[in-house]
Parts: structure tokens; C-alpha cells; sequence
């Protein structure tokens, strides 16, 4: 239900029209159209109760709509994209409006109880004041004041789609999720994890938006929460993967280790698709991922290929990969000469040594730790 | 100073009391080994002789012959009994019986865990003869002596430490008296807990360190001999066991790594989580943060408004209490107490009666509500305390097996009660008796009762 409520038809074009009729009637109301009062409110009241005086009573009425108008909309544009901005300058305007003519309209019939005047229109109007107050307040509490729109985007060319339950990407495209509103209030996230990738993300006068690809053939579970309720489950899958076998022919710190051949998907960037060749060379290699400074791409005749291209501009099927990083022993031995090797293996034999004679201890020092963590469990029952 | 009874059926739970000035003193079915107390053995015949029948009636006989071992002389008595053991309360009435007639002016608390759902007609039956029984005791010892009988019910399968709280705190009050429906619920600031994870992440740091190390020095090593000269080899290889040994130890590490990390997780969840009657009432997050932050326990408390929460605590609601018993339904209280057991360092931000201070631990506050809760079936109050599966067993097997359930006699004074005679009354307590004696429902049972306690006003 939250969907269909937070589709920019409902949540701007509906609620907009429904909070402009209101401050429609909420004009009329200060007017005193509405209820045939004849004059705006606060002229009606001083002039019934003596409140101000009646010439102030009229230059302050022409001007007291104008004055809100000016307090409420850098209020409510601050922080906000247009179209919500809109919508939040309607219900506040109205708001303030309704506002001071509950005040004085409950002056007015307090007055008159007191002095027994008659005050029935105005205990009509302060009910039509109070419903449409109650009303406005809930179009923008209750109601979330944000809405989201969706686009499949193909290299500038944009069309907007309807969300269904799956949605199927073709090659290239990029689903584009359009949030209107405060985008802190949305939150994205993937089931499973890392199965959506955001590639973009962008502001407009009017709207924030994300745009997002599934990361593997298999796609996965999109959800999209508005302050942690769940909006939108899809399914975002690519209509159809095609799928080249690219040679990636690896050096490492220039030492060719070997050619490792991958299926890959066309749709992604090179850099992904060498990560798990990557994956498996820092596995044997035994070294950390945080040592690897710098992967850059070559065609067979060593022309340099952006990291982010995608497969399926790759004019060939070979690709030269160069890792490099850092050499830690390269470091340690280039401040050894020959001789000092000896004072070198020595050295780190006795660490080796002196590592191993302080592991019961410190593995004792564990267990002990351990038991006090079970005594203090054992009072949580 | 409590003597605490330890029946056979509770004997692990006796393992973990721990009541200052008291004596522990257990009754087992044979002979055990490693037991931290007194042992008195009644021997169950049907142990000894491996044909089945054990009962209450049997039990109680048993225990009349060995009635010169079982020999009480205290003054304040905790009695342990497992419902489900029909050796436990056939003994426990014996003793009971004993304990009415020699000691004067006694304080007695009766602490019982009711069978499961689960449990066999018979088992039932038997312990809905008991407790109609136990409540008759608990009319005479409350009406002979006022407040001299308590006795509570537990679900079956709850932690010593409960029932070492609950012993802790009626060592400290001694106003509440008859069938006692417990509510509680531990609140806890948890800076000992916090201070274990941070020594477990410390070591875990250690560990990731030390394991890193060592690949280091082995990659150095190869690394070396690779570019080494001819003359190194040979040193290497006479120190070989050395490199090779090492591996034996990075696999220790890493496992002691896992099992710092499985520890750690299992902290969380409970510090996260909390159990059934512990929470915590402060998010561990930002109690951590203050403790990277090197602030004071003092200064934490005075930092999360302590004395606010404490506040609210202190008003909160029964029904956020768990109760330690949840198979009846409790319709009529007589009177409800609520107890705080506060730690010292908490005491200072409570003012108010019934606190109870703990002299071990830290950031704990619990809150107790004792109910005192009047049984009388045949007036319809609390009449479900027992679920109706433990009544319809009754009935089912009383017409069969009498003698099995109730002791061939209950001697009170001059006056002797029969089986047949506790058959036909319903249960009723010391509060139902009293409040509900003259009114139309309960003539059944105050013919009988009215007699018996006659001789003691």
C-alpha cells in the first residue's frame, strides 16, 4: 500500500490538488466567504469585540496573508526539492492561515459568552476551521512527504516504468530510482547482499536520484524502505546476459604469472570482471588486498584500457592485466647488504622462537578472559 | 540461619546456592558422591528393588522409617522440592508433619517446580493431591503461627541462579506469608560485562597482530632464501624445525582467534538481547563508547540520568515483570509488595521501603512483586492457578489410587485426616480459608478445617 501511496501521482499531483482545494477554502474562510461573514475574519472580530481598532483592524487584514505568505515560504523551501517544497508550502500556508483564525474566532466566541452575544457563525466556522487543520496536518505528517518514481536509463536516452514486481534490464540499461523528498528519509538495500550495485547517484533542483545495476546474472531483491518500512520489494534481474570469454593475461610487478581465461558478463566494467582472477591471485600469492597499489588494463598491443570500460566495447578477447604492488621484502632487503643477510635470518629465527615460548602464556592470559566472561554470563538469566 | 532441604529432585540446583549463614542439607534417593552439604539417604525401595510404583503414599512410609535420621530441629527452614519427584513430596510432607509438631513458632518457605505439561496423568494427579495438601499445611502453620508458612511454584525449568535470588530475598523479608506468585525482572547496567568485551577485543587485536607477525616473518624467510647465498642454505636447513614448528602454532592462534570471536558474539547477543529476566536498560553502544572515553562508573551514571531511570523503574508496570510461574492464571491477590534488590552502588539513587541491598556486583537493580494469593477452589478464587489438566488427572486417577496419592495419615494436633478425608475437600489456602470461612461456597471445606483449627485459637 505504501507503493501505491508514494507514486508522485498520489503523493504530489493528488495531494496537491487536495491541499490546494483547501487553501481554497481556507481563503474563503479568512475572507469570510465561505460562511457569510461578509468580511475577513480579523476586521469581523474587531469589530464585534473592539479588539483593535477598526482602521488597523483593516490595514492589518489586507496585509496579514501577504506577511504569512512571506514568513512560510523560505520555511518551507529550505532543504526541500521543488515539488515537495510545493506541497509543504500549501499545507503551511493554509496551516498558519487556519491557524490565527481559530485564535480569533475563539476570541470571538469567548467574548461573546462572556457578554452573550450571539456567536453561532462563528462556532461554525471554527469547526470548519478545525476539520480542515486536522486534515492538512494529516496530508503532511501521516502521509510521508516524499515520493519515488522509477526510469530505465540507456545512454541518455530515458523512459519512465511502471514498478513491477520484476523488473528486467536490457544490455546497458541502468535503472534510475527518482526520490522526491528528503533522501535521507529512503534507504536502499539488496537481498542478497551485494547483489545491486549502485553505479550513480545525482541532485536536481527537483528530485535525487540513484541509479543501479544488478551486479551478476542472478540479479536480486531491491528494497526500498521509507524510515525503515518496507516500500518496495523488486526484483531486478537483466533481461538476458550475454556473456564473452575474455583471456586475461596477468603480470604481476611485471612477472607474467599466467593467462587466466573468465566467462564474463558483457554488461560490466573490466575491473569487475578481473576481480575474481584477482581474488584468486592474492589467495596464492599469499599477499594482503591492501598491498595492491595499482591494476591497469592493455590491449594485446599495450594500449592503455580505462579500468571502467565495459566488456562489450573490448574490441578483442585479450586483455594484458598488470598488478603491482608493494614488495615488502624488496623494502626490507634493499637496506641489507650481503653480509648483514646472516645478522637478518638470525634475527628473525629467534623472533620465530620467541613467538612461539610466549604463545602458552598468552594463550593462558585468553582462557582467563574467557572464564571471567563466563562468570559475568552467568549472572544474566 | 536457614537450613535449606534439598530434595532429590533438585539436587543440581542445590550445587549452585549460595545463601550466607546457612546450612545445606540434602535428601537423596542413594547414596551421591561430591555433594557440598549433609546428606540424609532415604533409600527408595523401588531403586533397590526395580519394580515400579513409587508414589506419594509409598514415599511418605519410607520416610516414616527412617524417621530417626530425618530429624529437624531448626527454626527457619528452605525446602527444594521437584513436583515431578513423588519421593520429594512424600518426603517433604513427612518432614513437614514433623516440623508441626516439634518446632515452635517456625519459618518455613516452600519452594516447588511443577511437573511440565508433558508429564504423565499420574505425575499430574499426584501433584495436585500434594499441593491440596501442602495448602492444608499452609492453613495450620499460618493459623498455629502467623506468617510462619510460605510457598511458591516455579515453571520447570528455570535456572539455579533464580532460585538462589529468590532464597537471597526471603532471607531479607519475612512479611509475606501462604502461596507467594512471583513476578521479576533483573535491570542491569552492564559495565562488567562491558569491560570483559573490551578485554576480549584487546585480545583478539593481540591475536590478529601476532598472526600477521608471523606470516611476516615467514614470507621474509623464503623471501630470503630465495635471494640468498649458497652459505645461508646451510644454516637454514640445521634450523628448520623452528620454521616448520611455527605452524603448528599459527594454527593455535587462529583457532584460539574463533574462539575469542565466537565468545564475543555470544556476549553480545546477551548483552543486546538480554534473557528472559535480565535486560539492560542502557544501549551497549553508548555504554562502550563512554568506557573508550575513560569515564568514570560515576560519571557514566550521572551521564545516561541514572536517577531518571531508576524512577521509572521503580513505577514500572507488573505486567513488564516476567512471572516465574505461568501455567495458571492468577484472578485475586491479597496484597501485592514490591522489592528492589539494588547493588550498593545504585542504593544511593533509591528512596523508598522494601530496598534490599545486594553486598556483591555492581549496576544491578531487580524488581520483585511478591503477591500473596489466596486459593479456595470450591469459591471459584484462583481456581486455574493449577492448570485443569492437573485436576482432571486427579480425578481420573483418585478413585483408583487414593493411598498412592495422599499419606495414610495427617496427624494435627489430636485430630487424624484420612485420605478419604482430604479427597473430598478442594484446594484451600491460609488467605482462601480465612477470608472465605462462613461464606455459603466454602462450607465443605470449613467443616473440616473449622474442626482441626479449633484446638489451636
Amino acid at each position: 500500500m505504501y507503493s501505491k501511496l508514494l507514486m508522485p501521482v498520489f503523493s504530489i499531483f493528488v495531494r496537491g490538488l487536495v491541499l490546494g482545494i483547501i487553501l481554497v477554502y481556507v481563503i474563503g474562510l479568512y475572507y469570510g466567504v465561505i460562511n457569510n461573514l461578509g468580511k475577513n475574519i480579523l476586521l469581523h472580530v474587531s469589530e464585534k469585540t473592539g479588539l483593535l481598532d477598526t482602521e488597523l483592524a483593516r490595514i492589518l487584514s489586507t496585509f496579514l496573508p501577504i506577511i504569512l505568505l512571506i514568513l512560510v515560504l523560505p520555511f518551507s523551501f529550505k532543504n526541500k526539492y521543488l515539488y515537495i517544497a510545493f506541497i509543504s508550502l500549501l499545507s503551511n500556508y493554509s496551516l498558519s492561515l487556519l491557524l490565527i483564525s481559530i485564535i480569533l474566532l475563539s476570541y470571538m466566541i469567548y467574548y461573546g459568552y462572556i457578554y452573550d452575544i450571539y456567536y453561532e457563525l462563528e462556532l461554525t466556522s471554527l469547526n470548519i476551521a478545525l476539520i480542515l487543520a486536522i486534515i492538512d496536518a494529516l496530508l503532511v505528517t501521516i502521509y510521508p512527504l516524499s515520493a519515488i518514481s522509477f526510469k530505465k536509463i540507456i545512454r541518455e536516452k530515458s523512459s519512465n516504468i511502471l514498478p513491477r514486481d520484476l523488473i528486467e534490464l536490457n544490455m546497458g540499461e541502468v535503472l534510475r530510482i527518482i526520490i522526491y523528498g528528503d533522501p535521507h528519509s529512503i534507504a536502499l538495500s539488496s537481498d542478497p547482499h551485494n547483489s545491486i550495485i549502485i553505479v550513480d547517484r545525482g541532485n536536481t533542483l527537483m528530485y535525487t536520484y540513484i541509479d543501479i545495476i544488478p551486479s551478476s546474472k542472478y540479479g536480486g531483491y531491491l528494497i526500498i524502505s521509507y524510515k525503515d518500512k518496507l516500500v518496495y520489494k523488486l526484483k531486478c534481474v537483466y533481461k538476458e546476459v550475454n556473456y564473452r570469454k575474455i583471456l586475461f593475461e596477468t603480470y604481476y610487478n611485471d612477472d607474467l604469472i599466467g593467462e587466466y581465461e573468465a566467462n564474463v558478463e558483457d554488461y560490466k566494467d573490466l575491473i569487475l570482471a578481473f576481480n575474481n582472477i584477482l581474488e584468486s591471485i592474492i589467495a596464492r600469492l599469499g599477499i594482503e588486498r591492501d598491498d595492491i597499489r595499482n591494476i591497469q588494463f592493455y590491449t594485446e598491443d599495450d594500449v592503455f584500457i580505462p579500468s571502467t570500460t565495459k566488456i562489450y566495447e573490448l574490441n578483442s578477447n585479450r586483455v594484458k592485466a598488470k598488478i603491482y604492488a608493494r614488495e615488502k621484502i624488496l623494502e626490507l632487503l634493499r637496506y641489507y647488504g650481503r653480509k648483514e643477510i646472516y645478522d637478518l635470518w638470525e634475527t628473525l629465527v629467534k623472533r620465530l622462537e620467541y613467538l612461539r615460548e610466549s604463545a602458552t602464556g598468552f594463550l593462558r592470559k585468553i582462557d582467563t578472559v574467557i572464564e571471567r566472561k563466563n562468570i559475568v554470563i552467568r549472572d544474566w538469566w | 540461619m536457614f537450613s535449606i532441604i534439598i530434595f532429590d529432585g533438585m539436587i543440581k540446583h542445590g550445587f549452585y546456592l549460595d545463601i550466607p549463614d546457612s546450612k545445606k542439607t540434602y535428601i537423596t534417593r542413594y547414596l551421591r558422591q561430591g555433594l557440598n552439604g549433609e546428606q540424609i539417604v532415604v533409600e527408595d525401595i523401588v531403586y533397590r528393588t526395580g519394580k515400579s510404583g513409587k508414589n506419594v503414599g509409598q514415599a511418605y512410609r519410607i520416610a516414616v522409617k527412617y524417621s530417626d535420621k530425618l530429624v529437624f530441629d531448626e527454626k527457619k527452614y528452605v525446602l527444594l522440592v521437584n513436583g515431578s519427584s513423588e519421593h520429594d513430596m512424600g518426603i517433604s510432607l513427612y518432614i513437614l508433619s514433623n516440623i508441626f509438631r516439634n518446632i515452635d513458632k517456625p519459618e518455613i518457605i516452600l519452594i516447588v517446580m511443577v511437573p511440565p505439561r508433558s508429564a504423565s496423568t499420574y505425575l499430574k494427579a499426584s501433584f495436585y493431591a500434594w499441593f491440596k495438601t501442602i495448602s492444608l499445611y499452609d492453613v495450620m502453620f499460618n493459623y498455629k503461627t502467623r506468617n510462619s508458612f510460605k510457598y511458591i511454584l516455579l515453571n520447570p525449568d528455570l535456572p539455579s541462579q533464580l532460585i538462589n535470588y529468590l532464597i537471597e530475598l526471603f532471607n531479607n523479608v519475612q512479611n509475606n506469608c501462604s502461596l507467594l506468585h512471583i513476578r521479576l525482572k533483573k535491570f542491569i547496567v552492564p559495565v562488567k560485562e562491558i569491560f570483559v568485551f573490551a578485554e576480549l577485543l584487546k585480545y583478539r587485536g593481540f591475536i590478529e597482530h601476532i598472526i600477521k607477525e608471523y606470516r611476516y616473518i615467514l614470507m621474509l624467510l623464503h623471501g630470503i632464501l630465495d635471494k640468498a647465498p649458497t652459505e645461508l642454505w646451510s644454516i637454514a636447513r640445521k634450523e628448520k624445525h623452528v620454521i616448520e614448528g611455527s605452524k603448528y602454532i599459527i594454527e593455535k592462534y587462529i583457532k584460539n582467534k574463533e574462539n575469542i570471536d565466537q565468545n564475543i558474539s555470544e556476549l553480545l547477543r546477551i548483552l543486546l538481547k538480554g534473557r528472559k529476566y535480565t535486560v539492560s536498560i542502557i544501549d551497549p553502544k553508548v555504554l562502550f563508547d563512554e568506557f573508550l572515553r575513560g569515564t568514570g562508573v560515576s560519571k557514566i551514571y550521572r551521564k545516561i540520568k541514572i536517577k531518571d531511570k531508576i524512577m521509572i523503574l521503580e513505577n514500572i508496570s507488573t505486567h513488564d515483570l516476567t512471572s516465574i510461574y505461568d501455567f495458571g492464571v492468577v484472578d485475586n491477590i491479597k496484597n501485592l509488595t514490591r522489592y528492589l534488590i539494588v547493588t550498593r552502588d545504585l542504593a544511593e539513587y533509591i528512596e523508598r521501603e522494601n530496598v534490599i541491598i545486594k553486598k556483591h556486583g555492581m549496576g544491578e537493580i531487580g524488581i520483585v512483586d511478591v503477591m500473596e494469593t489466596p486459593i479456595n477452589f470450591d469459591c471459584k478464587v484462583n481456581n486455574e492457578y493449577l492448570p485443569f489438566d492437573f485436576q482432571e488427572a486427579y480425578y481420573e486417577r483418585a478413585g483408583i489410587a487414593l493411598p498412592h496419592l495422599y499419606p495414610p495419615e495427617i496427624r494435627v494436633g489430636d485430630k487424624i485426616l484420612k485420605p478419604q478425608d482430604l479427597h473430598i475437600i478442594n484446594p484451600v489456602n491460609y488467605y482462601g480459608y480465612i477470608d472465605y470461612v462462613g461464606k455459603e461456597c466454602s462450607i465443605n471445606t470449613d467443616n473440616i478445617l473449622n474442626q482441626l483449627l479449633s484446638q489451636f485459637s
